[in-house]
């Protein structure tokens, strides 16, 4: 085994090309990794936003509408469920558990989530997270409100603040239910979903502050019902939204999705939270192809500092090359020694590059999902990632074949003479 | 000088290491650069190859080594004929059987002193096969001893004398008792005399392994030292 220890003395005598070389390999195959690292994790942390909740169900419109509204807070309901069919499923045999939503206020741009008592307990993302209170207790009273996690940071909000929802969703400048002020009871934990830009109250603090509307309009001044005679009890909840729910055994799901469909009391639609999450990312997920088609260019760039290092290497190694042949070693040994010394770089290339991605996940994990609500699992390497690390192996060995094909010719012309 | 002309239709004798029949070399299709009718070099024998530059000394050395190929005529090395062997079987026979002594820069400078003694037998099993198993870092050992530059074994070669540096050269190129050692002016870095003492220790050396000296140089100064001396010129016809 003289040539892999020839190759190995022969790139440490020259260290600091060796080093480049390997680092620029590292770090191509660090950026690969990390981009496919990162699109996973984007990928999953999507797909998780909301998970253990077998089927979310709203009225009839578009099933990335209803995704939509009711996961990531984001657009309107065109219609509300009546409680009553609500009802109709949460006592239905199958189910587990459910969580109705009511939507439609806001505040300062952030949406508020009407809800029981039930989301706090059942709600979960990423497998098993659950809801987690940071601060203070769930919303269980009429004006009790609880801030998702970026709500509290963004807006500087304590336990015990004062919060004036906004009918509708624009920030600012619409109508205020001024009348009936809430109070911040508790804070969530982070969980970087969409849970934490929301505010949640109760679905009777949701009745409250619309009790005396008419047709959309609020009530006229004066005309207010007292917050001090709104008792819970009283309030009795028409409508709602949405609601999760999760039934006793996954196959279940599936009829109970049909079943909704179906509904005669009113016209409901039902998605699989799962399906409808992978729908959408497909649509939006275009921008992870030409970031991989950079990566590749990069990886290239990589194989080409490598491919000029050995190369120009090779014309003040010609006397070396004379000295090997000389002690019996064919231009076949000398290009295989030279395959290996591109094989031994690349190699290091990918062992640092990837330990590399390693260490700045351990260290990066936490940074980076608090800033960007981004979770990235530290997993063994997957499939695809084998299949890049093994095609930049082979890209790097065949590469490493040009300044070996190249040390072959010369080795053939120079014999043991080198005519320069 | 006269040749033994009756051994000229290829006749082996066992005594010759070395026996050249009716050789003709030339480059492509150009007109011939060496055309050796007939060289014999017995076992053991230490001949003088006196080649001024132009007389084609570097394609004898080429063609003795296997390095190059020639297709007419005969080259026998123990009487293995060159000629008649593929590229790699001639790269083969030379690791395994000649020595190769360069005029300078000898050695591979990333390798340790150590290493570079032992690369011939490294790179060939025949040779290394020669020496005791697990014993080639003894032998090396030994020789280096015997050449005086023990000390420097663990050394890199760039803390060497040209000196030092080719005694060295002398230590790979015997290491494993290969029948043939070629110098090729190996000497002319040196001063004379270190030319006579670096000669004086590789005829000792190759004493001891029964090798056969093929000493090539321009510089006639050191010319009777040896048991022959061959003029490349009257025996070159092209």
């Amino acid at each position: 085994m003289i040539l892999p220890r020839l190759a190995y003395h022969s790139l440490k005598n020259r260290k600091f090309t060796t080093i480049l070389t390997i680092t620029s390999i590292a770090i191509s195959v660090a950026l690969l990794l990390g981009v496919e690292k990162t699109r996973l994790g984007a990928r999953d942390s999507f797909n998780n936003t909301i998970s253990q909740t077998d089927l979310i169900i709203g009225a009839r419109s578009g099933p990335i509408q209803l995704l939509l509204y009711a996961v990531f807070h984001m657009g309107d309901a065109t219609n509300n469920i009546s409680y009553q069919s609500y009802l109709h499923y949460k006592n239905d045999p199958r189910v587990e558990w459910t969580i109705p939503y009511s939507l439609g206020d806001s505040h300062r741009g952030f949406r508020v989530v009407a809800t029981s008592e039930e989301f706090y307990q059942h709600y979960h993302y990423r497998q098993d997270h659950g809801l987690v209170l940071a601060q203070g207790k769930a919303a269980s009273d009429v004006f009790d409100v609880v801030l998702g996690a970026d709500v509290a940071k963004q807006l500087h909000y304590q336990l015990g603040q004062e919060v004036v929802l906004s009918h509708g969703v624009s920030d600012g400048g619409g109508l205020e239910h001024s009348d009936k002020p809430f109070h911040v009871v508790g804070i969530l934990d982070k969980t970087a979903t969409p849970i934490d830009r929301s505010l949640y109250i109760t679905l009777e603090g949701m009745e409250a502050i619309h009790i005396d509307w008419q047709s959309g309009a609020p009530p006229l001044p004066g005309h207010e019902t007292p917050v001090e005679k709104i008792k819970k009890e009283n309030i009795k909840v028409e409508q709602i939204t949405a609601f999760l729910l999760r039934t006793k055994s996954r196959i279940q799901a599936i009829y109970l999705e049909r079943e909704v469909d179906t509904y005669e009391g009113e016209p409901l639609l039902a998605i699989i939270p799962g399906v409808a999450l992978s729908q959408l990312w497909q649509g939006i997920s275009y921008a992870e192809d030409g970031l991989r088609l950079i990566t590749v260019f990069v990886v290239l760039s990589g194989f080409l500092g490598m491919l000029i290092a050995l190369y120009t290497s090779l014309n003040e190694r010609r006397r070396e090359m004379a000295i090997l042949r000389a002690v019996g070693a064919g231009p076949r040994k000398i290009l295989f020694l030279l395959v290996l010394e591109s094989t031994f770089l690349t190699l290091s290339g990918i062992i640092t590059g990837t330990g590399l991605v390693y260490l700045l996940l351990s260290v990066g994990q936490p940074i980076i999902e608090r800033q960007f609500g981004l979770y990235l699992p530290i997993k063994p390497l997957s499939m695809t990632e084998w299949i890049y690390l093994s095609a930049t192996f082979g890209g790097g060995t065949l590469i490493g074949l040009v300044p070996a094909w190249k040390a072959f010719k010369n080795a053939l012309a120079d014999g043991l003479t080198i005519r320069v | 000088m006269p040749m033994k002309p009756s051994h000229s239709n290829g006749g082996t004798d066992p005594k010759n290491v070395v026996e050249i029949r009716d050789l003709v070399f030339r480059y492509g299709q150009d007109i011939p650069v060496l055309d050796i009718q007939s060289l014999d070099i017995k076992k053991g024998e230490k001949v003088f190859i006196y080649g001024p530059s132009g007389s084609g000394k570097t394609t004898l050395l080429g063609l003795l080594a296997g390095v190059l190929a020639a297709k007419e005529g005969s080259i026998r090395l123990l009487g293995k004929d060159l000629v008649k062997m593929t590229a790699h079987e001639r790269d083969e026979f030379r690791g395994n059987h000649m020595g190769y002594i360069f005029q300078m820069f000898n050695l591979i400078p990333y390798l340790s002193v150590l290493d570079n003694i032992t690369l011939s037998c490294e790179l060939n099993r025949t040779r290394k096969g020669r020496i005791p198993n697990g014993e080639l870092k003894k032998s090396a050992t030994s020789i280096a001893q015997e050449l005086g530059i023990a000390e420097y074994l663990d050394k890199t070669i760039t803390q060497l004398s040209v000196g030092q540096q080719q005694r060295v050269a002398v230590a790979r190129a015997i290491l494993g008792s290969p029948e043939i050692i070629i110098a090729d002016e190996p000497t002319s870095a040196l001063d004379y005399d270190h030319r006579e003492k670096f000669l004086k220790l590789l005829f000792l050396e190759c004493r001891k392994t029964q090798a056969t000296v093929l000493f090539v140089s321009h510089d006639r100064q050191l010319e009777p030292l040896f048991d022959r001396c061959i003029s490349l010129k009257e025996i070159n016809r092209a």
